[in-house]
Formats: C-alpha cells, sequence, structure tokens
C-alpha cells in the first residue's frame, strides 16, 4: 500500500486512527501505551502485507531475530567478546538477506559475465522497503550495543520499531536512539496531531501534484528512442527526473514524519531543501539525511572517518561508505557508478577544502547542480550504456538536433510545473514567515491561520489527482 | 459549617479549574483548523466506503475465487479488484475530477491524462476536447477488408467502406503547440489500400469539407466535451447515406424519412458532459448542449440486444422511441450529465438487430463503434432488417461466417481507423486471416 492512494486515505488511515485513539481513551488506566503498540504493529503489517503477503514472514523474521539479537547484546553487555560475536552474527544474518534478495541475482549476473561463468540466474522479487528495514534492525541492535537505548523485552516494540507502516517502505530510515523513548513514552497531543497532518498533506502534494507530473514527463524522454532524441528534450527529462525524485522523496518522507506525528512520534528530518546547496557536502547534508547519517554512524566512524590513516584512509573510507551508498540503492552498476561519482566529488571536496570556502556561491551552486543532475541521469537510466548515451545527447554529441517539436511541445506543456517545482525547491514557507515576522507579530498569527486554506487546497487537489487514478509511480522498488 | 467549608473549597477548585481552562482555550491555529477538516474528510471517505462494502466485497470474493494459483496469489487477486472498486467508489468522486480539471486550468495544461498513461484528452486551439492517434501501419487492415469483399463477393452482398469525419480537422490542425494527429493520414492511407484492392469507400470527410469548410462551421460539427458528432451532423450524415446508397446501389427509400420536419429536435442546452470531460472535468472541458432526435411519425419496431456470446439480452417492441430510442437518458434535463449520447441503444451493444415492419425490404449489417449508433438508429427507418455490430466485442467468432450464416444485401463497414490497428488474429477476422 502506497500513501498517495485511495484505499490509505479513505480506509486504512482513519481507520487506523479510529482504533488507536479510541484504544487510548478505552484502556487508559489498563496498559493503553502496550495496547496501542500492539495494534500499530498490527497495521503495519497488514499495511506492509497488502501488497505481497508473503515477504510479509521476511519482516517477521527480521524482527523476531533482532529482537533476540538486541536482548543477547544487552545480555552480554560487560562481555565484550561475547556482544561483538552477537553484533557480527546479527551483521551477517542481516546482510545474508538483503544480499539474497537484492543482490544475488546481480552478483552471478555479473560474475557470468566477468568470469565467464554460466550460472543459472534465479528469479527473486524484491521486498518493498527491505533496504530500509533492514538498516533499522541494524540500527537498532547496534544502538542498544552502544547504550543508546535499551533492549526491548517485547519483541511487539522491536516491530513496532522496524515495521511501523509511515517510514517502512519509503524511509525515513529512523535510528532506534531517536525513539526509543518515544516507544513507550510518547505523548500524543492534538497540537502535535495537526501538525503532522500539515506535513502529511504536504508531502502528499508534492508527491501528486508535482513529483507525478515530472515523473510522466522524464518517462516521455528516458523512455524515447536515442537516436530520435534531441538534446532540448534530454535536458528537459534529466531536469524533469531531478524535480521528481525530489519531491517524490521528500514527499513520501514528509508524510512519513507527518504520520508519525499523528500517533505521537517525533522523527527526525531527512530532506532539508538539498538543491539550494552550494557545495556537494552541502547537498548530502540535505538529501536523504537519515542515510547518510546512517553511513557516518554505523560505517565511517566505525571504520575511521577522517581521524585515521591519514588522507589515504580517508579516501578509502569515503570510497567505502560510497561504494555501499550507491548500492544500497539498487542493484545495478548504475547506481554504484552513481555512488563512485559522489566518492570522487567529495573526496575532492575534503581535500581541496572546497566545502568550508564561501566565495563564488551561484558558480559553487552551478558546480553543484550540474553533477547533481548528471547524477541523476546515471541513475534513472537503465544501463550505463545508456545514461552514456544520454548525457551525449545532452551535449549535442548524436542528438536528433538541439530542439525538436517534442521539446517545444513539452516545455509550454510543462512550463507552469517547472516553475512550480522550481519554487518548492527553495523553503518558500520560511521566507515567508520571516517576512510576515518583520512585519508584525499579528499578520504572522494571520499568515498562519490563513495557512488553513492553503493545506486543504493541497489536500483537495491532491486527492484530486488520486481519484482520478492518475499516473502514480511507485519509484523506490530497487532500494 | 462544614459543609459551607466544602463547598467553597469545591467551588473554588472549580473556578481554578474554569480559569485554567480559560487560559487555555483551543488553539484556533490554521494547523488545529486543517486537521479538523482533515478528519472529516477522511471519516466522511470511510463512510462512503462502508456503505459500499457489498460492492468492494464483492469484487474482492468473484477475483479471490477466479484467480489461479496459491492463497498468496488469490489474495492478491482478491486485494487488486477490491482496490479498484474502491477507487471507484469515492464519494465526491465527480467533483473531484472537476477539481481536477480546474487544477490543469491552472496549470496551463493542454494534455490531460484519461484514465492511462498512455490515453491523453487534449484542448484543441478552439477549446474542444479531443484525442490524438498515432501514425500505424495500415496494411493489415487494408489486407482483411479485401478479404472481406472477396467473401461477401462470393454471397452476393455489397460491401461498403464509410470513413466519418475526426473531430481534428483533416485541413486545419488545432492541436496545441503544433502537436501533429495521425487519424486523417491513417485514414488516407487506408483508403487508398481500398481503392487500389477495388473495396467501395465513402470518405465523408471530404463532403463535409466541401460543405463546411475547415474554420468554425467544421467544428461545430462535434461535441467540444466527447469525441463523437453531434446529433444533428449524424442525421446529416443519415440523409447523406441514404443519398448515396440509392445513388449507388439503387436503394430507394421514402423521401418523407430524411425530411427534417418529420422529426423531433428536442434541444437541451448545457446538459451533456461527453466522454472526454468526464475524463477531465467540467471545469477543464465545459458542457455541451444535446440533441434528442426521433421521428414525429409513427413507427414499428423489434429491437433485440445480444452480448458478446451473441447471448439475446433484451428484446422491446413498438415504436421508435419505445425500442431503440431510451427515454429515461432524458431525465433531470438540468443537470449536466455524461452518456446523454445512449439515448440510443442505452449504451454500447456487442450486437442489436432492429426490424422495422413498416419497412419491406433490406438487410444491412453496419460493422461499427459507438461513434455511428445515431446513425444506425436513423438508417433504420429506411431498412426492414439493420444489425449494429462492433466487432471489437468478437473474438471468437468470424465476421465473413456470420454474414453467411445471416446472409446480408450489404455490409457497411465504418470504424475509427484507430480500430483497425488491431486487424490481427483477433480483430478484423474477416476472412484474410492466414489462421482462419
Amino acid at each position: 500500500m502506497i500513501f498517495s492512494s485511495i484505499v490509505f486515505v479513505s480506509v486504512f488511515l482513519p481507520v487506523v486512527i479510529l482504533f488507536y485513539y479510541a484504544i487510548a481513551v478505552l484502556a487508559k488506566n489498563h496498559g493503553g501505551r502496550t495496547a496501542q503498540n500492539y495494534f500499530l504493529f498490527l497495521a503495519s503489517l497488514l499495511f506492509y502485507g497488502y501488497g505481497e503477503v508473503k515477504f510479509v514472514f521476511v519482516m517477521l523474521a527480521s524482527i523476531f531475530a533482532n529482537w533476540l539479537f538486541g536482548l543477547l547484546v544487552e545480555k552480554n553487555r560487560g562481555n565484550r567478546k561475547k556482544s561483538c560475536m552477537t553484533l557480527f552474527i546479527m551483521a551477517f544474518f542481516n546482510f545474508s538477506i538483503l544480499f539474497l534478495f537484492k543482490y544475488l541475482m546481480f552478483t552471478i549476473a555479473t560474475a557470468n559475465r566477468f568470469l565467464g561463468t554460466d550460472l543459472a540466474i534465479p528469479k527473486i522479487v524484491l521486498p518493498i522497503g527491505i533496504s530500509f528495514f533492514t538498516f533499522q534492525a541494524v540500527s537498532y541492535v547496534v544502538d542498544v550495543y552502544r547504550g543508546h537505548g535499551k533492549a526491548q523485552k517485547n519483541p511487539v516494540n522491536v516491530g513496532l520499531y522496524i515495521a511501523f507502516f509511515p517510514q517502512l517502505i519509503a524511509g525515513p530510515i529512523v535510528r532506534y536512539e531517536t525513539v526509543a523513548q518515544q516507544i513507550l513514552f510518547r505523548k500524543e497531543s492534538f497540537d502535535q496531531f495537526s501538525q503532522g497532518v500539515c506535513r502529511f498533506i504536504t508531502g502528499m502534494a508534492k508527491k501528486m501534484i508535482l513529483a507525478n507530473n515530472m515523473g510522466r514527463l522524464e518517462d516521455l524522454a528516458f523512455g524515447t528512442e536515442l537516436s530520435s532524441l534531441s538534446a532540448g528534450m534530454a535536458w528537459l527529462g534529466a531536469f524533469a527526473y531531478s524535480f521528481q525524485i525530489l519531491f517524490d522523496f521528500s514527499g513520501y518522507s514528509d508524510m512519513a514524519i507527518g504520520l508519525g506525528k499523528v500517533f505521537g512520534f517525533e522523527f527526525l528530518e531527512n530532506f532539508n531543501h538539498p538543491y539550494i546547496s552550494v557545495s556537494v557536502t552541502e547537498f548530502w547534508r540535505r538529501w536523504h539525511i537519515s542515510l547518510g547519517t546512517w553511513f557516518r554512524d554505523y560505517l565511517y566512524i566505525p571504520l575511521g572517518g577522517s581521524r585515521k590513516e591519514g588522507r589515504a584512509g580517508l579516501v578509502f573510507h569515503l570510497f567505502i561508505v560510497w561504494l555501499s551508498t550507491g548500492l544500497w540503492h539498487g542493484a545495478n552498476w548504475t547506481f554504484i557508478m552513481w555512488g563512485l561519482l559522489y566518492f570522487v566529488l567529495l573526496t575532492f571536496e575534503k581535500l581541496s577544502g572546497f566545502a568550508q570556502k564561501n566565495n563564488l556561491r551561484p558558480l559553487r551552486h552551478f558546480y553543484t547542480m550540474f553533477f547533481v543532475v548528471m547524477g541523476w541521469v546515471l541513475f534513472r537510466s537503465a544501463s550505463l550504456g545508456a545514461a552514456f548515451s544520454y548525457i551525449k545527447i545532452m551535449f549535442f554529441a548524436g542528438s536528433a538536433g538541439i530542439v525538436d517539436g517534442d521539446a517545444r511541445y513539452y516545455f509550454c506543456e510543462y512550463a507552469v510545473t517547472l516553475l512550480l517545482c522550481f519554487a518548492a525547491s527553495f523553503p518558500v514557507r520560511k521566507l515567508l514567515d520571516r517576512l510576515f515576522a518583520r512585519w508584525s507579530a499579528r499578520a504572522l498569527v494571520w499568515e498562519e491561520r490563513c495557512s488553513a486554506v492553503w493545506y486543504i487546497a493541497l489536500f483537495v487537489v491532491s486527492l484530486s489527482y488520486m481519484a482520478k487514478s492518475s499516473y502514480n509511480p511507485f519509484i523506490y522498488f530497487n532500494f | 459549617m462544614g459543609n459551607k467549608l466544602y463547598d467553597s473549597t469545591a467551588r473554588k477548585k472549580k473556578e481554578t479549574k474554569k480559569r485554567g481552562r480559560k487560559k487555555r482555550p483551543f488553539p484556533v491555529t490554521g494547523k488545529t483548523i486543517t486537521a479538523i477538516v482533515f478528519l472529516a474528510a477522511l471519516y466522511a471517505m470511510l463512510f462512503g466506503m462502508v456503505k459500499k462494502q457489498n460492492e468492494i466485497g464483492d469484487a474482492f470474493r468473484k477475483s479471490y475465487k477466479e484467480a489461479e494459483g496459491n492463497t498468496f496469489d488469490k489474495t492478491a487477486a482478491g486485494i487488486a479488484s477490491a482496490e479498484t472498486a474502491i477507487n471507484k467508489s469515492v464519494v465526491g468522486k465527480r467533483k473531484l475530477i472537476d477539481i481536477f480539471g480546474l487544477f490543469q486550468v491552472v496549470l496551463g495544461r493542454k494534455e490531460v491524462e484519461a484514465g492511462s498513461k498512455e490515453n491523453y484528452v487534449y484542448k484543441m486551439d478552439n477549446g474542444q476536447l479531443t484525442f490524438a492517434y498515432p501514425a500505424f501501419d495500415v496494411t493489415q487492415a487494408v489486407a482483411q477488408l479485401k478479404g472481406l469483399k472477396t467473401a461477401c463477393d462470393a454471397q452476393g452482398t455489397q460491401l461498403l467502406y464509410v470513413q466519418w469525419p475526426f473531430k481534428i480537422d483533416k485541413y486545419n490542425n488545432l492541436l496545441p503547440h503544433g502537436k501533429t494527429d495521425y487519424a486523417n493520414q491513417n485514414a488516407d492511407r487506408l483508403l487508398a489500400g481500398l481503392k487500389e484492392n477495388q473495396v467501395a469507400a465513402l470518405d465523408y470527410r471530404e463532403v463535409l469539407h466541401e460543405r463546411y469548410g475547415s474554420g468554425e462551421a467544421y467544428s461545430s460539427l462535434f461535441f467540444n466535451t466527447d469525441h463523437h458528432w453531434k446529433t444533428e451532423t449524424a442525421f446529416e450524415a443519415y440523409t447523406d447515406l441514404l443519398d448515396y446508397l440509392n445513388k449507388n446501389y439503387g436503394y430507394g427509400y421514402d423521401p418523407r424519412i430524411t425530411d427534417r420536419d418529420n422529426f423531433v429536435f428536442e434541444h437541451v442546452e448545457q446538459c451533456f458532459t461527453g466522454s472526454q470531460a468526464n475524463r477531465t472535468g467540467k471545469f477543464y472541458g465545459g458542457v455541451d448542449d444535446f440533441t434528442y432526435i426521433y421521428p414525429a411519425f409513427e413507427t414499428d419496431y423489434v429491437w433485440e440486444k445480444y452480448g458478446k456470446t451473441l447471448k439475446k439480452l433484451l428484446k422491446r417492441e413498438g415504436s421508435f422511441n419505445e425500442t431503440l430510442f431510451f427515454e429515461a437518458v432524458k431525465e433531470e434535463p438540468d443537470i449536466a450529465k455524461p452518456y446523454r449520447d445512449n439515448c440510443y441503444f442505452n449504451g454500447n451493444p456487442a450486437l442489436v438487430k432492429i426490424t422495422n415492419n413498416q419497412v419491406e425490404k433490406g438487410r444491412i449489417l453496419f460493422v461499427c463503434d459507438s461513434y455511428s449508433k445515431p446513425v444506425v438508429s436513423f438508417l433504420s427507418l429506411a431498412v426492414h432488417h439493420l444489425e449494429f455490430m462492433d466487432l471489437r466485442d468478437f473474438t471468437k467468432i468470424r465476421l465473413v461466417d456470420y454474414i453467411e450464416d445471416q446472409g446480408f444485401d450489404m455490409v457497411i463497414v465504418a470504424y475509427n481507423v484507430s480500430a483497425t490497428k488491431r486487424s490481427t488474429k483477433d480483430f478484423f477476422r474477416f476472412g484474410a486471416d492466414p489462421e482462419g
């Protein structure tokens, strides 16, 4: 099930909210929180099983095993050897499952290609969100090991942490230490609920109005035969995909954070207007923050980060992290190359001190966005060959003209939407708040009140897109 | 005393509580207002779904039962069907689609998704909505029609292909931003192929072009919100067709049945949202007027409707208005509704057999799509036995076998050329099918 669907908005969500708060009222003095957690866990399983029932068992196995690992790590807290051994087994278990479902086919295909083997490639369907819930599971056990949170005695609480439906299929990757307390001791309020609703609506609008429209445009460009693709259309497709992935992904994160608030959870931010960055380093501080911090805390720093083994060590650690980041996004050479592109750029920035410099901002912004857009072309393409051919066409090599009829047609057709996407890439709301605050405090209050009209309008328009059953892709199947 | 003390303490507590409450009024913020409206909308939609639970449940059970595979596969099939039923059951769906259309106007969109990723509705420069078609090879369609001619010749049956006009004028492309439509080009190639193979054809596009030119007069022949022509245009086409049949095939008829004065033209303003506006909402596409046309003179019919398996579904006997014309479609004339054009045949049937007891001659088979429904309805006034068949609904029967079984004086084929794209082993099985 996806958030941007009629079945979620008109059946699943109202039922879950109704029962969740009914339990809070009815079982207030009789373990209401535990009952609520049980209910949310069951609802999450239903949410996950709605798309593919059999993968619920994969997730349940992951939950049960990591619950045990958590208990074992806590039990052996004084015994470093045993704790480390448990951690090792935990990592082996989790990453084996991930490897089996996500990377086995790719590994065999690569071996067949480069080693000349003729191994049969099994057909394995990737469980949705496996990368997200595996990383959360690892976070749980490692945070318990580090003492950043206590092991849950009740497996349902671990299940709720790993499988909680708002962040289950498209993130953010919630680290255990950030919600450990909230699982049992969160406090809901209508104010928080309202904030959550507004955040959810914002995310839904980003997804339905901006991302899906851009999705249709980029599909047209990337779906065109390369021999008949003009440079103009190729650039249009590249920009469209850059906007689609931003608003799709950040939209899902907004919806997840909003839904978390609806049920009393506070998740950390996942996107912070990444396209205003003036360096690639800054871009990655603003883009998919939960993944970046996961790799920083559970891979980069444990490897030694920038402190050990000098420059060579730094470069090696960056290489490992960005290779892993690329692979995390999908089992394909395009994702690996995409990760390695960022390895090169970030290594350059770290070694040259580029990120710390504060001059020539427009030029630095241009440099950042140029590589980000090129990166998305790599990310979006079906193969490395297709990506390089597409990029060549963008620079007029082998293109079917500079601007053809299609490019003109689709530019005219999507001009307003592109403009909206461009505007929404900036922190417009913050700028408005600042403007009203400067005017008068009263104006700020009225601006906030009038925002209801804005949110309701966004909700109704998003809903209209759902009712229309318009193009609504789910782009995280590879994750 | 004790009681007084208790009362005073209780009062104080109550007042403090009240003061406390006063200090913390319900926060009327933009976010809380949004949350209340959001919850109201959510539960209104849920209530709507509860009301439709039987349909949703039936959809699940039906697909679960019919699906093949293990329990997981069956459940997945059931869920998919239930979700489709849920999507159809959204409260206020029509209004939401109108809002969707309005937002497309805001976005300045000239093409709007029409149900699937591949189908789009385009807003032409004159404000009318239309579909556009890609170019495709018509060789197979020509071969199929040639095969049909051979089979008809063997039966002594006349064959005529009629090319009805498209909303996009062949001589004046009004598609937005210079977009190209290939329907007319496809039709031109098909007609050229038919000419080469001596299959008789009437290009009605040219008749209308000669009469109306390429401007506003041409556009006014079609609904703004539907891909069909207006009923008045269909009536005109009916009179022209009869005239053509008379001149070319000696098919005589009583001239009174083409005289406009003998018909009722019931014009209702702003009552029709055609199938294209139905997809884009009325704020995007607008609303059309609709004219119901039916004979003012006495008629005597038997009208039978058949399903895809040639099973008889409905039989009506009586006048034109009691048989092939469905009065119920005219209800609530003040409300803009889709499917007003279903006044003829009440939908898009697979096969309709019309017997006009007041006419003694003529057995004609009209192989066509919904575009021809009003023409076929009017044409029935001149033919004793007329059949309307949409071949797209039949994958199991061969047309040539049907013609041989039923025996017709004439077969008229009139499709949107895009339909002939399907002229494979499953469609247009006219006789040239190598597997046939």
